[in-house]
């Protein structure tokens, strides 16, 4: 008995051990892949392999193409380890703690901070090397994105030695140095046109203090999102001064939206203070459920959930636009970035594989969100679902800011304010939209700032509510002592025990 | 008389209410498992496309498999761990026995966040990385506790002398543990046991710090897909509305049996 059980223990402390050589012994390389939920061609039902080439549920993943492409290509055997995360500070925590991953896909503020942390893995000169036909990303990718990705610049740590000794400095170096763009997008506004008017949409992110939408408005539940419309709010009229025909007009709006200092950060405070009585509420997954419901009839949103918001609204017989505000909107992308330590090859022929246009359709497809890939059959595939299909009454969508070369989508007029709007924003509109960078030291404080604005205050009903049950319940026991002769149990004597009255019976 | 009846209507009442309260959650996603809808308070024609969905996607057979195999797994494991470690504990000078019980029951007290981040750091530190052995380790850290605060209270209102009687009569001490003890206390095992399944089932917290890459059970997977959602999430999160549709009639079922047959019993016996 005592012999087996021991044996049994072990083999069950050894089954982790085993099932670990297993991985080794065959002699793959394993490529360990973190990106978002559900953010990649999955294959299967509803994929683009089934909608459009009519694979079925057998519609291959995008994982298992990487694999065999790769193999076809390098002429050796990669395993993806594909792992998921919910939000980029899990992401960062995990790899904090120690994480081993190749490829990892965060926003844009996270890739900042993990760069000024030193926890990334520069790309290789070669992987922008455009006589390379495999690498898919330089070739592909949108002018539009690669122009954003060469001026925006961050901070990485760099070890110098200085009269002997080492001395870690701070070093600017471009986006485009460590990270690769996967989808982005824009924030907005999606309303519902038949309670919002074009009056109304002028307010701009203000709208969000107008009393007549008093709790028919709600906003993200998270502290980029919301610090984001306070600025919108507080610097306002600047905003709006400011000269649009400039050459440095995006640069001005960005440098308004990125304003952390203490000033500000209290000015902000109290219009999220203000703006939280106003609004309906924070959300993280409920607002396109009570646009279409009819609960509320504006909801800050992502262009990309705006996107899916508008066509699950499509399905219930609502149709809702999408705006974004004359002061400005928040420019985000999510992007491939390495860990240190990462296996480089590798991961950034998987960012290559990604970015090849037709694989840059699938996953837009699968995901709703728009790729920073722009080559042809993405654009043939922006046609295809824009297209009006009644040409005479279509309007010229121009898009070539994006796509270049004069690519121009002809499509319906309501599309002007709808998903095409918000998948690819007019050029002009995408000139105040601003990336809002990692809050550096000013990290902190804005956190406080966050909780101070999510404390909850007791309203006076609820505090009523509250009192009146308490006083209820209150009477509820009075009335019971009161009303009856109350048994107590009798406390059993030390050395004798209570026994069920029943048996007694 | 009136007064009686009075009292009885307001004391259904107030169940009803209760009952109601903690129920329509449940019986809304039961209502729209049942639609075409993937978002709720939409309306949406009757269909059994999210059952569909449910038991044709691989990928959720997947997560639903993982989910109910780790929470056998680590609610057996600790239900052992817990057992034995309450008989030691019962059976400790008073001193040590007060000790061991404090110490024991941390992880209850503590917030899940700090086992979680607790246990993930210690991993690192030792240069484990994460497999399903750690993940294991992390649930049987949580269900424990709770096996070990089950069991203790049986083996208090246990009858020693028992116990006694059978080494008296000549059994050796496993056999007067398997054949006297462990019946008296078997009750507090075995909602040990269901406790453990339940707390298994349901956390996120450690498992999202202790579980391997490209792992995912249920919990980890709704937290990642509600943060950051598309068309795909929200038809896979639809599909748990026919589970927890489903999870809720078994229970109920197992429950009503339970009961019908528990009456049965006693009315045999009368």
């Amino acid at each position: 008995m005592k012999k087996k059980l021991s044996i049994l223990l072990s083999l069950l402390f050894l089954l982790p051990v085993v099932s670990s050589l297993g991985g080794c012994s065959a002699k793959t390389q394993v490529l360990r892949v973190y990106n978002w939920e559900e953010y990649i061609d999955e294959g299967g039902k509803g994929s683009y392999g089934d909608d459009y080439l009519g694979l079925g549920k057998n519609a291959p993943s995008m994982i298992d193409d990487f694999e065999i492409w790769y193999e076809e290509t390098y002429g050796e055997r990669i395993r993806v380890e594909y792992s998921t995360f919910g939000t980029n500070e899990d992401l960062y925590n995990q790899l904090k703690l120690g994480d081993k991953y190749d490829l990892v896909c965060p926003s844009e503020y996270m890739i900042m901070k993990l760069a000024a942390e030193g926890m990334l893995e520069p790309l290789d000169k070669d992987f922008f090397d455009e006589t390379n036909e495999n690498n898919f990303y330089v070739n592909n990718v949108s002018p539009f994105i690669r122009n954003v990705f060469k001026n925006g610049e961050m901070n990485v740590p760099e070890e110098k030695e200085v009269d002997g000794k080492k001395v870690t400095e701070q070093k600017t170096v471009l986006w485009e140095d460590y990270a690769a763009g996967y989808m982005w997008g824009t924030t907005g506004l999606v309303y519902n046109p038949e309670g919002v008017s074009e009056e109304d949409l002028s307010q701009g992110w203000k709208i969000m203090l107008d009393s007549n939408f008093r709790k028919k408005v709600t906003t993200k539940d998270n502290v980029r999102d919301s610090y984001f419309v306070g600025l919108g709010i507080v610097y306002r009229d600047e905003l709006l001064s400011l000269d649009k025909n400039a050459d440095d007009y995006n640069a001005n709006v960005t440098d308004i939206f990125n304003r952390t200092d203490t000033e500000t950060v209290k000015k902000v405070q109290d219009t999220l203070l203000a703006m939280k009585n106003n609004i309906f509420g924070f959300e993280t997954d409920t607002g396109k459920s009570d646009m279409v419901k009819g609960t509320i009839l504006l909801n800050f949103a992502w262009s990309g959930d705006a996107v899916y918001a508008m066509d699950e609204a499509e399905n219930q017989d609502v149709y809702l636009n999408f705006h974004i505000p004359e002061e400005g909107a928040n420019l985000f992308f999510d992007g491939w970035v390495m860990p240190k330590g990462a296996s480089k090859k590798e991961a950034q022929a998987f960012i290559n594989f990604m970015s090849r246009p037709d694989n840059a359709v699938r996953n837009s497809y699968y995901i709703g969100y728009t790729s920073v890939i722009a080559g042809k059959e993405m654009f043939e595939y922006a046609c295809d679902v824009y297209s009006a299909e009644n040409e005479e009454q279509s309007i010229p969508y121009d898009v070539s800011y994006f796509f270049g070369e004069e690519a121009i989508i002809y499509a319906d007029e309501e599309q002007l304010s709808r998903q095409l709007f918000a998948q690819y924003p007019p050029e002009d509109t995408m000139k105040r939209c601003a990336v809002m960078s990692y809050y550096g030291t000013q990290e902190e404080r804005i956190n406080e700032l966050w909780t101070q604005v999510k404390g909850e205050k007791l309203d006076g009903w609820a505090i009523a509510v509250i009192t009146v049950a308490i006083v209820v319940i209150a009477l509820a026991i009075l009335y019971w002592k009161l009303g009856r002769k109350i048994e107590f149990r009798l406390k059993p004597r030390k050395g004798y025990r209570l026994t069920d009255q029943k048996e007694i019976r | 008389m009136k007064k009686k009846i009075a009292i009885k209507c307001l004391k259904a009442a107030f169940i009803g209410l209760v009952l109601l309260l903690l129920y329509a959650p449940i019986l809304l996603l039961a209502v729209y498992s049942f639609s075409s809808t993937n978002t709720i308070g939409t309306s949406g024609s009757f269909s059994f496309a999210h059952y569909k969905k449910l038991f044709g996607d691989p990928v959720i057979l997947t997560m639903i498999g993982n989910t109910l195999l780790l929470a056998l797994l680590a609610a057996i494991l600790s239900t052992i761990l817990g057992t034995t470690g309450a008989l030691g504990m019962y059976y400790l000078k008073r001193r040590q026995k007060a000790f061991l019980n404090g110490v024991s029951q941390i992880p209850v007290v503590n917030a899940e966040i700090v086992t979680a981040l607790a246990l993930a750091i210690a991993f690192v530190s030792v240069g484990i990385s994460k497999s399903y052995f750690t993940l294991l380790i992390g649930h049987m850290v949580i269900c424990t506790p709770f096996v070990v605060l089950s069991v203790l209270p049986k083996l208090k209102q246990m009858d020693n002398s028992l116990y006694e009687a059978a080494l008296d009569l000549g059994a050796n001490p496993a056999k007067a543990l398997f054949r006297v003890v462990l019946p008296q206390i078997i009750p507090g095992v075995v909602s040990g046991f269901m406790l453990a399944v339940t707390l298994s089932l349901d956390d996120y917290i450690v498992t999202s710090y202790t579980k391997p890459a490209g792992f995912d059970t249920i919990s980890t997977y709704v937290f990642n897909a509600t943060m950051k959602g598309n068309a795909h999430t929200a038809e896979t999160l639809a599909s748990f509305w026919a589970l927890t549709t489903l999870i809720f009639v078994i229970i109920l079922a197992v429950v009503l049996v339970a009961n019908f047959s528990g009456r049965r019993k006693k009315e045999a016996k009368k």
